[in-house]
């Protein structure tokens, strides 16, 4: 990550087939539509090159730094498009085509990387799965759709209270189950020894 | 000492649920107590891995090189990035590509008759030209996160499609599986196209013909019905969809 904040192309290139997967799902996930997953794709790397120089590694993972600047991207989309999953019809509109992507393939190297995040992402999709249904669901809506506590009260038709307290459980279970803070990238930044990822 | 309430802002932090000023005064509360900007940290991260739960989507290549070009890394001979895709564009690319990247993306699905749907897609191709057969993988909506898979092909000449699913939850007494197509010109009415069938083991297969004719199917779906009253509209929730 140093190494890209200082105008390193094969680290920025390195950086981006460690993340690329994640985060286009994510972001795919998000937005719900192929052609746009891709722009806003696009935008995100791009802006991740510009930005590399602001990334503090004593305040966060580059995993978790990619995943909020990520989603900030993809909800400023949505809010654009003035979309939201509130009807059948837009709830078809939104979601993604999991599988379109799957026929191209990007140049990852690193196996090892790419089965511990297979690894990671089945841990965290157990343990989310173990979430009672309501806290899975308010947390999803929060972190996939964007919604903000005030909008998920008003989708769930839940008092705000019990939104919040939702939440908070739910989220707080989930850290008390995943080991270790930023999984698997972060891990993988400390074993490398790379985490001096951290400006001056 | 931090209380439910403060918990309660840094989850809702740590997740983007926040107003900008409950956000704004948050940091400035967390700014000033580093018990609660370890917690906020730690649920920050807590919060990222859950990009994890996404349903696995590789990139396509070409964006690798098109963000490489455009931060100004130098291009391997043989890389050719793609303009970014506006989206008539990538429609225009997909639509092209769709069948054969189906039988591509077939070649991922791990189900154990994958053999068995191939052999009907080299059938339909045999039939028909490639581009009137399109793959759609249906894949759980976030909101109900429903387990199981389900994959449909489509015959745009024929007006006729086969759903295979697995693995989906066993309905309740008197719900049953509904399969939609919306067409892109009446998105609002969803055209019924038939109960799917499932049995124990969530295991359902079902060949349709819309009940009326569908020249530009949007995407599909899966609803949860009652199964005594056939529906006329999608009523009950959305579990799948595929665009």
């Amino acid at each position: 990550m140093a190494a890209a904040a200082d105008g390193d192309h094969a680290a920025f290139a390195k950086l981006y087939d460690r993340l690329a997967g994640p985060i286009f799902s994510l972001v795919l996930r998000m937005v719900g539509d192929h052609a746009e997953a891709e722009d806003v794709f696009q935008e995100i790397f791009v802006r991740l090159w510009k930005s590399a120089p602001n990334y503090d590694g004593a305040q966060s993972s580059v995993f978790s730094w990619v995943v909020t600047i990520a989603r900030g991207k993809a909800i400023d989309h949505l809010r654009s498009r003035g979309r939201r999953r509130q009807t059948f019809t837009e709830s078809v509109d939104e979601f993604p085509e999991a599988a379109a992507a799957s026929a191209s393939a990007i140049e990852v190297t690193d196996a090892a990387l790419l089965a511990q995040h297979h690894e990671e992402a089945g841990l965290v999709r157990r343990v989310l799965t173990e979430l009672p249904g309501e806290q899975r669901e308010s947390i999803e809506l929060a972190f996939f759709g964007g919604l903000s506590h005030h909008e998920i009260s008003a989708r769930l038709q839940q008092p705000l209270g019990t939104v919040k307290a939702r939440i908070r459980r739910g989220l707080l279970r989930l850290r008390d189950h995943l080991p270790g803070r930023g999984l698997g990238i972060r891990q993988a930044e400390r074993e490398s020894g790379k985490e001096a990822g951290s400006r001056p | 000492m931090i209380d439910e309430h403060q918990q309660e802002q840094a989850a809702l932090h740590a997740l983007g649920a926040l107003t900008p000023a409950e956000t704004a005064a948050f940091e400035r509360e967390a700014a000033a107590n580093p018990e609660l900007a370890r917690l906020a940290d730690d649920l920050r991260e807590t919060a990222a891995a859950l990009a994890h739960t996404a349903p696995p989507v590789t990139p396509p290549a070409h964006l690798r090189a098109a963000v490489l070009e455009t931060i100004g890394a130098p291009i391997p001979f043989g890389v050719a990035p793609r303009a970014p895709a506006t989206n008539a564009h990538a429609a225009a690319i997909w639509l092209q590509s769709a069948a054969v990247a189906a039988l591509l993306i077939l070649g991922g699905w791990l189900w154990t008759d994958r053999q068995r749907l191939l052999h009907e897609n080299e059938e339909l191709r045999a039939a028909d030209t490639l581009a009137q057969i399109q793959l759609r993988i249906l894949t759980a909506t976030p909101d109900r996160t429903t387990p199981g898979d389900a994959a449909l092909l489509w015959n745009a000449a024929r007006q006729e499609g086969r759903i295979e699913t697995r693995r989906l939850p066993v309905p309740d007494k008197g719900k049953s599986y509904q399969l939609w197509v919306i067409d892109a010109a009446q998105k609002d009415h969803p055209i019924n196209a038939g109960v799917v069938p499932i049995d124990d083991r969530g295991a359902g297969e079902l060949r349709f013909h819309p009940a009326r004719p569908s020249a530009h199917p949007a995407a599909f779906a899966i609803s949860l019905e009652p199964s005594a009253d056939p529906a006329l509209a999608p009523q009950g929730p959305v579990l799948f969809v595929a665009q």
